[in-house]
C-alpha cells in the first residue's frame, strides 16, 4: 500500500455516514428529555415548598390572639404614683 | 424554516447558550456529527454515542465557565479524546483482537463498505502507540493541521510530524495485511 491508497481509505473513512450526521438528533433528544426531568422535579418541590408556606400563614392568621397578663410590676408602679401622673 | 443560530460563529453561540438552549442546540448540530466520527473511529460505533452524550454534557456543563482560549472546535476535540481514553481504558483487561465491537444501536442491520472499512481502520488505529494513533487521527480522521494538533496535545510541531510519518507507516502495512485496498 503506498501512500496515495492510504489517504484514499482515510478520505473514504472520514466521510460522515447516518450514524454520525444523526448524533446531533439522538443527543438532543436525550437532552431534552433530562432537562424535562429536572424542570418536573423542581416544579415539585416548588409546589411543596408553597404549600408549606400557605399552612404556616394560615396558622398564623387564624390563630386567635392572646391577652397578655397583666404585669405586677406596672400594677405596683400605678398604686406608688397614682392616677394623677 | 432556518434557525437563525446556525449562521453564528461559536464563540458567540457559546455566550448565547449560557441561558438560550436553541444556542446550545446549534452547537450540538454543528459539532456532534465529527464529534461522533471521531468517536466511532477511536472506540468504535457501539460507544461512540456514549462519549457524545458525555462530550455535549460536558459543554453545557463549562459553558459559563468557557474562557475562549482555545477555539471550541479545538477544546471538543480534547474532551472527545479524553472521553474516547476513558472507554478503552475500561476495556484494557480484554485483548483487542477478541474486543467485540457491538453494530451501532440505532442501526443493527447495516454492514456497509464504509462501516467496514471503519472497523478495520479503527481495529488497525487501536494498535499503533497512544501517541502515534492520536496524532494520526486528529490529522486524517478530523482534518487539524499540525500546528492545531501541537496546541491540542502539547508537543513541538516536529513531533507531530514524526508521530504521524511513523502511524503511517505502521498502518499501511497493517492494512495491506487485513487486505484493505483502494
Amino acid at each position: 500500500m503506498d501512500d496515495h491508497t492510504l489517504d484514499d481509505v482515510f478520505a473514504r473513512a472520514r466521510a460522515l455516514t447516518p450514524e454520525d450526521d444523526g448524533a446531533a438528533a439522538r443527543f438532543l433528544a436525550g437532552h431534552r428529555q433530562r432537562a424535562a426531568q429536572r424542570r418536573t422535579v423542581r416544579a415539585g418541590w416548588m409546589s411543596a415548598v408553597l404549600a408549606s408556606a400557605a399552612v404556616v400563614t394560615g396558622l398564623l392568621v387564624s390563630h386567635p390572639d392572646t391577652t397578655l397578663p397583666a404585669s405586677a410590676a406596672y400594677d405596683a408602679y400605678r398604686s406608688a404614683a397614682g392616677d394623677g401622673w | 424554516m432556518n434557525d437563525p443560530h446556525a449562521a453564528l460563529p461559536d464563540d458567540q453561540l457559546v455566550r448565547l447558550a449560557v441561558r438560550d438552549e436553541r444556542a446550545f442546540e446549534a452547537l450540538v448540530t454543528r459539532h456532534a456529527p465529527a464529534v461522533h466520527r471521531l468517536a466511532a473511529l477511536t472506540v468504535g460505533p457501539g460507544a461512540a454515542d456514549d462519549v457524545v452524550q458525555e462530550v455535549f454534557i460536558a459543554l453545557h456543563r463549562g459553558l459559563k465557565s468557557f474562557r475562549g482560549e482555545a477555539a471550541l472546535s479545538t477544546w471538543l476535540h480534547r474532551v472527545t479524546l479524553n472521553a474516547c481514553y476513558k472507554v478503552l481504558g475500561a476495556r484494557k483487561s480484554i485483548p483487542f483482537e477478541q474486543t467485540v465491537e457491538p453494530a451501532a444501536p440505532h442501526d443493527p442491520v447495516q454492514v456497509g463498505e464504509q462501516h467496514d472499512l471503519r472497523a478495520r481502520l479503527t481495529h488497525a488505529l487501536g494498535t499503533l502507540p497512544p501517541d502515534q494513533r492520536e496524532a494520526v487521527t486528529l490529522r486524517e480522521i478530523s482534518g487539524l493541521d499540525y500546528a492545531e494538533i501541537a496546541a491540542l496535545t502539547g508537543v513541538e510541531l516536529g513531533t507531530v510530524k514524526s508521530r504521524i510519518n511513523r502511524g503511517r507507516a505502521a498502518l499501511r502495512d497493517l492494512l495491506t495485511r487485513a487486505g484493505v485496498g483502494p
